[in-house]
């Protein structure tokens, strides 16, 4: 059959464009990003504000200095609600809310809408770790005089952790059937389960958690540290017995190739799942 | 140029012999009104989700203006205009933001959407609140923008289900409006519903689907004059007797007599005008005070009503 058509429909690349512009800014009209931006402002008041507050010394060292907005949990804290925010209801959101009655039968391929929502959240949870770690170096150089390319590197893990993060939340959002489920799962998850997984399976397992997430994500506060920190196990002696307790520490290596794996896979299961979703009921 | 849809044996299977759309053939002409009629479960939401990118097709084909749904979707797309079931809107936009997202995404320009968007705003009586943010609108008031946004880029084939669908009577009216302003305009329209009235009201053809099979499709007027039977409601100014029940009841052509009232009763009458006419005036030489003798109910429901009986 040929066909004649009034008017064609953008490039998928302009499209592409139109979704992740238009969702930035659903996301500023529905005051999650300010929320988010809010919450991101009060965590750095209080690392700030802390130290003098409580009659302590900021750390002299420029590495050491950085390391304080890096944990314990505080950036991980930002990563995990930001992903919840911005990736955890990115998909469920159209099919329970009914907006994907408005925007499917639009002609727009479902990649490029997922792709769109996808880089929309990078944008956003990554223009927050770029605001972070920029106050973090703007104070570490006024506290104590210089920023060293470990504070970089520490960005770099940070921004590929956020997207890592942000590909669990799309995974969750395609997976679950209500937007609070997939909320709370994908909080929980990054916050709290993988945490608690690496703790139970490294640290008294003895099996190195190479493969979690989390466990990766910690390479963004251990690269400030030097020497880079190294495995180590401590045998007590509890209640007669003896217990052996592991520090185990993400090689950085290792921990890129996880983190780019989650994106990678969970990314393009997210993808298949979104363009089998039928938009029933 | 191509029809604007073609279904080639369309089917939507959900598993354990349940067949929503069932082999559904259809071809729809350029610049018709179709009202697409069936009860619920029938399958019409159903096929016009498979023909909008909301479900996925088990088999056949199904065309929009020549491109195949499944192979190119967004080519298929692209000429179309959509209202399925009742759309919820991102609640922080406006209309006219909602316009510029959705315009943008199907190729116009920004003065194509200004210029458009006050338009389809206008035929929807919507002008007043092009700025306000659309979580703020009634369900009725969401209808008219959907109508609107379906409108917005000149599509040549609008696609509605049901919808003046949850609307009080007011938004029924309005929107019942907007159809019949499409109406005299040069556009396609395949329009869902199981409101025969209103079919018969704005429509210009009609295709009736059952358990996801066609029944019948021809214009509303070829329909009409397929149905044998009317039903009379006939009310007078003295009271029926039984033997003039009985008479009527023997008299050619009356298939049902139901009394209401004892000056009021309705009868099913099989015959063309001239028939109905000679029964008219049997009535009278039966001593009957004729107050008022007029036919009741719709013909395209006495049809429907048929086909999906004999379709059961």
């Amino acid at each position: 059959m040929t066909t004649i058509l009034k008017r064609n429909p953008p490039s998928d690349m302009k499209q592409l464009m139109f979704v992740t512009r238009y969702d930035i800014y659903k996301h500023l009209r529905s005051r999650r990003l300010i929320g988010f931006l809010a919450l991101e402002t009060i965590l750095l008041f209080f690392i700030l504000a802390l130290p003098p507050l409580l009659g302590h010394h900021y750390n002299n060292d420029p590495n050491g200095f950085i390391a304080t907005f890096t944990g314990p949990n505080a950036i991980n804290l930002l990563l995990a609600i930001g992903a919840t925010l911005f990736a955890g209801d990115a998909i469920v959101s159209e099919y329970q809310n009914r907006t994907g009655y408005l925007i499917f039968p639009n002609p727009v391929k479902k990649s490029v809408l997922f792709a769109g929502k996808f880089l929309a959240s990078v944008i956003i949870i990554g223009g927050g770790v770029i605001i972070w770690y920029g106050v973090a170096m703007i104070s570490g150089v006024a506290v104590t005089g210089s920023v060293t390319s470990l504070a970089f590197y520490s960005l770099l893990l940070a921004l590929l952790y956020a997207v890592a993060c942000i590909g669990v939340g799309f995974f969750l959002s395609t997976l679950m059937k209500g937007s609070t489920g997939a909320l709370v799962f994908t909080f929980a998850l990054l916050f709290l389960i993988l945490p608690i997984v690496d703790s139970t399976v490294g640290g008294l397992g003895g099996v190195k958690p190479d493969a979690s997430l989390s466990f990766a994500g910690g390479s963004v506060g251990y690269i400030l540290e030097t020497p880079y920190p190294v495995d180590i196990s401590r045998t007590m002696h509890v209640g007669g017995q003896n217990l052996t307790v592991y520090s185990f520490y993400p090689d950085v290596t290792v921990a890129v190739v996880t983190m780019l794996g989650y994106t990678a896979i969970l990314g393009a299961l997210s993808l298949i799942l979104f363009k089998r979703k039928e938009m029933v009921g | 140029m191509e029809d604007p849809i073609v279904l080639e044996n369309l089917t939507k299977d959900y598993g354990d012999n349940f067949k929503a759309v069932d082999a559904l053939n259809l071809k729809v002409k350029r610049n018709s009104f179709i009202g697409f009629l069936g009860p619920n479960g029938a399958g019409k939401t159903t096929t016009i989700k498979m023909l909008t990118n909301l479900l996925t097709i088990t088999s056949g084909k199904a065309y929009l203006n020549g491109v195949d749904v499944v192979s190119d979707p967004k080519s298929a797309l692209s000429d179309i205009g959509a209202v399925v079931e009742t759309p919820e809107f991102y609640p922080f936009l406006t209309p006219i933001e909602t316009f510029e997202y959705l315009g943008s995404l199907r190729g116009m320009s920004k003065q194509d959407i200004t210029k458009r968007g006050k338009e389809v705003l206008e035929l929807v009586k919507m002008t007043d609140w092009s700025t306000v943010r659309i979580g703020k609108f009634s369900k009725g008031m969401k209808q008219r923008i959907a109508l609107a946004q379906a409108l917005l880029h000149e599509p040549s084939l609008i696609i509605l289900d049901e919808p003046t669908s949850g609307l009080d009577p007011r938004g029924m009216v309005e929107v019942r409006e907007v159809l019949l302003e499409l109406k005299k305009r040069d556009y396609t329209v395949f329009m869902s519903s199981h409101m025969l009235n209103e079919v018969q009201e704005i429509c210009s053809e009609v295709a009736m689907i059952d358990h996801g099979k066609l029944l019948a499709y021809d214009t509303v007027e070829a329909l009409v004059s397929k149905v044998e039977s009317k039903r009379l409601e006939v009310r007078l100014a003295n009271q029926v007797s039984g033997e003039a029940m009985d008479k009527l009841r023997a008299y050619h052509g009356v298939e049902l007599l139901n009394v209401l009232a004892p000056n009021n009763f309705q009868l099913d009458f099989k015959g063309g005008d001239e028939d109905q006419a000679g029964l008219l005036l049997f009535l009278q030489s039966q001593g009957l005070k004729i107050v008022s003798f007029k036919e009741s109910g719709l013909a395209l429901e006495n049809l429907y009503m048929s086909l999906i009986k004999s379709s059961r």
